[in-house]
């Protein structure tokens, strides 16, 4: 077995936070990554700090309990009372440390319960943040900057869509990317009133609808919907599709409530989908990202049924544009909004931009609930000041079309 | 950084650590705005926030700020709505963002919003 493929997870008991971190990263780097360090309740195996302040106690109810899991003492001394544990004797060692892993891996694989492992795992509820202080200097002789307690989770750090930048469009692309809706010129002022949608109609309502379950009970659900579920972890703000993003992009350009509506539901996680080992991790998206191109989808350049064209919005935050796909001019959008409510009209004519701009984009911030219609009256009463250009609009406009790669 | 024109823009990376206090000002005089990268694996990232904001808070009242936060993920908390929270309390909407400061899109977009915001009308 490829043991870098299928790295031991444990959990590091009685470190103080530098110890900890320091601990993390010498798994990750010296020892290749052969173990990674993660919460106590998806550990396999426990390492203590022996010398810590609280580290006896740790060991002696950890024996008392009996624990499951396979047990690592880090050590100044060679003896100890306890058996059944593996010993490495600090300063740590890399060789020590690969071999007292290799030993634990064999005991797991072997499903080796020593008489002092019993079937609880060790620390039962603790919180790995809340891990004991310890003399860091220990373990570790580099100044470090003050870092908080952390799980270094590999498989976090290759969840690629998750952290990685998402797409910038420009109006080249956002026919072919985002679509258009036939039958109506959305950016004919005349026919503004028709250029709505219901998101409840499109899968959009559907996600939103479940984000909403899942997060106000904080469990993890899935929602059905006769094609592959979504998979919702509310505790990570992610979500799982087993679906390549060309397919979720023509299924949430189609209005599926009188079709597939009945068929939609919010369950708790199947066996089947809970006893998944393999789920791919470039499958996980951040819940608001996934969210916001399904809205940007089903709008397809036209705005929410539910604002009112002629009265004002607002925009309580920047979205996080980084891990957002970025329709063309959000960012000026945004930046104009967040100003002060305006009209979707009035903001199309300020920025001198084409109106399903705007309307896609206060779909998908609708959507994340950053932005909405204004309800007070004093918000629809008083005009937001008139953008005034910049005295070093020139240069900001040189830098800018830097950044955007044109050519001036 | 070659802009259309022959001009040529540095950038400078300013230490935030404190010991480089005496450089601050020297490297704000004549600057266009405040780019702010915290690093979320801090223990107490809102008190860093808080420091620059206090330490930059004329230049920023003059010009604009934008802030990225690194290292989301290996530290996803606080969140990007915790620093919004944060923000809002201090009477403050700018654009704050996850960021890897070495992907150029993360750092483009930051630097991009940090620009709108001081003149949305602007054209690239």
């Amino acid at each position: 077995m490829d043991k870098n493929k299928n790295p031991l997870k444990v959990a590091l008991h009685g470190m103080n936070e530098r110890s900890y971190k320091m601990m993390a990263m010498y798994l990750q780097g010296p020892c290749k990554g052969v173990a990674f360090v993660v919460g106590n309740n998806n550990a396999e195996l426990d390492i203590i700090d022996a010398d810590s302040v609280d580290g006896q106690k740790l060991l002696r109810e950890n024996a008392e309990k009996g624990s499951a899991r396979p047990v690592i003492i880090l050590s100044l001394n060679d003896e100890h009372p306890f058996e059944n544990v593996l010993c490495v004797k600090k300063p740590v060692k890399t060789d020590d440390m690969l071999s007292a892993l290799a030993k634990g891996r064999a005991l797991l694989e072997q499903g080796t319960k020593s008489p002092a492992m019993g079937s609880v795992g060790l620390l039962e509820g603790n919180d790995p943040y809340q891990a004991p202080a310890n003399n860091a200097e220990e373990l570790v002789e580099d100044e470090q900057p003050v870092l908080k307690k952390y799980v270094i989770d590999s498989d976090e750090q290759r969840k690629t869509s998750k952290h990685q930048a998402a797409m910038q469009l420009n109006e080249k692309g956002f026919g072919a990317f985002i679509g258009n809706v036939t039958g109506i010129d959305v950016n004919d002022p005349k026919q503004f009133a028709k250029a709505h949608y219901n998101p409840n109609d499109y899968f959009q309502g559907y996600v939103e609808s479940a984000f909403k379950v899942s997060r106000e009970k904080g469990q993890n659900r899935q929602l059905n919907s006769g094609w592959n579920p979504l998979v919702i972890f509310p505790g990570n703000n992610e979500v799982w599709l087993d679906v390549d993003e060309s397919q979720v992009r023509a299924f949430s350009g189609l209005a599926i409530k009188n079709t597939l509506g009945s068929k939609m539901s919010v369950t708790p996680l199947s066996q089947e989908i809970s006893a998944k080992e393999d789920m791919s991790l470039e499958r996980f998206h951040s819940m608001d990202a996934f969210l916001w191109k399904v809205a940007c989808w089903a709008s397809k350049g036209r705005y929410p049924a539910t604002i009112d064209i002629k009265k004002p919005v607002y925009l309580k935050s920047w979205p996080n544009f980084t891990r957002l796909l970025v329709t063309p001019h959000a960012l000026r959008i945004a930046a104009l909004l967040i100003q002060g409510p305006r009209t979707l009209p009035n903001i199309a004519e300020v920025l001198n931009i084409k109106p399903q701009y705007v309307f896609v984009f206060i779909s998908a911030a609708c959507s994340l609930g950053i932005a909405g219609q204004v309800r007070r009256e004093v918000d629809e009463l008083v005009q937001s000041p008139e953008i005034k250009p910049n005295k070093n609009q020139g240069l900001l406009s040189r830098i800018l079309s830097t950044l955007l790669g044109k050519k001036a | 950084m070659n802009l259309p024109g022959g001009e040529k823009l540095h950038l400078y990376g300013t230490p935030g650590q404190e010991r480089f206090d005496f450089m601050w000002d020297i490297l704000v005089t004549g600057g266009i705005g405040l780019v702010l990268l915290l690093d979320n694996t801090r223990a107490d990232p809102f008190l860093d926030m808080k420091f620059f904001l206090d330490t930059f808070d004329k230049f920023i009242s003059e010009t604009t700020v934008a802030i990225g936060v690194t290292q989301m993920d290996l530290s996803a908390k606080p969140t990007i709505d915790d620093y919004h929270i944060q923000l809002n309390a201090l009477g403050l909407k700018p654009p704050v963002f996850a960021v890897d400061a070495r992907v150029k899109s993360d750092v483009s977009l930051l630097i991009q919003a940090l620009l709108y915001t001081l003149d949305p009308g602007l054209e690239g």
